[in-house]
């Protein structure tokens, strides 16, 4: 079944259409949005939110992106959502890392000169990444899970996020910029 | 200590996308179509519900017409018989309540 075809049928409300759509894409959208809110239950929580969306407006989809795109647009605007209702319910929003660490504060990397395998063997790195990029701005936030966690390109970012390719570039250059701030010492080096 | 540097944080980031990527996908299929399915019914009965309560209010509306169409004859009726043994009332009155 082609993408048009597809479509057709899930404005049909066809079952079994619907059946394949999530079976389809469920992986990729469960995935974009776990790399954006770094919660499992809370990505299995938007993930069906998102395929409810999507189901509920399939009539307002039109060709000018793939439905792919179309939907990692509904699943990053509603993990926007989430993170924004987070930050105003702070008192409820004690989010369970998917790490086990004791400390929720950012942890700054102590020797970054230590050999490749030990600096990814290490989990605290990436607990220290994770809860880094929690910090940063909305967009930069966006913009480093998209390219940097799951793989998209800048083109495909700038579609997702509805913004220009130098939008996204501009985002992430200062991401990179904030992270290697937060995460080492960082010395700026002028030339 | 060393800053980190742009090639460390690109291995980070790749070490923590595939830590992630470890993480188990719950096929949530069913759950989708469960709750498409309950919303559906709820839609449903929401519209039948609308309907009814449409009809009800429309009959309610007539009733109410059809009392304020009788009620205001008896008004006539009563205003005609009082004009009659009104003292002041003369004949051109009566001629226009009767008409």
């Amino acid at each position: 079944m082609n993408e048009q075809h597809l479509v057709e049928e899930l404005r049909n409300q066809n079952e079994n259409a619907t059946r394949l759509f999530i079976k389809t894409y469920q992986q990729d959208v469960f995935r974009v949005i776990l790399k954006i809110v770094f919660n499992e239950l809370d990505a299995e929580d938007l993930s069906q939110e998102t395929f409810m969306d999507a189901l509920t407006h399939i009539h307002d989809f039109q060709s000018d992106s793939s439905l792919k795109t179309w939907l990692f647009r509904i699943a990053v605007n509603r993990s926007l959502q989430h993170l924004r209702a987070s930050k105003r319910k702070k008192r409820f929003a004690v989010l369970k890392s998917i790490f086990a660490t004791e400390s929720d504060e950012p942890i700054a990397i102590q020797d970054p000169s230590a050999s490749i395998s030990d600096f990814l063997e290490n989990k605290e790195l990436s607990k220290a990444l994770q809860l880094n990029i929690e910090k940063l701005p909305e967009n930069q936030r966006l913009a480093f899970s998209l390219i940097y966690l799951n793989g998209h390109s800048y083109q495909e970012t700038a579609s997702i996020m509805e913004v220009s390719v130098k939008a996204i570039e501009a985002l992430l250059s200062r991401a990179k910029l904030k992270l290697r701030k937060s995460l080492g010492e960082f010395h700026y080096e002028t030339t | 200590m060393k800053p980190l540097n742009n090639e460390q944080l690109d291995l980070l980031a790749q070490s923590l996308s595939k830590q992630l990527d470890n993480v188990d996908i719950p096929d949530i299929t069913e759950k989708v179509l469960a709750s498409r399915r309950t919303k559906s019914a709820t839609v449903f009965t929401l519209k039948r519900f609308a309907v009814a309560a449409a009809i009800l209010l429309s009959s309610l509306n007539g009733g109410i017409l059809w009392y304020s169409w009788n009620y205001s004859q008896e008004l006539n009726q009563t205003e005609l018989i009082d004009s009659l043994y009104s003292t002041d009332s003369d004949w051109t009155t009566l001629l226009t309540l009767n008409e």
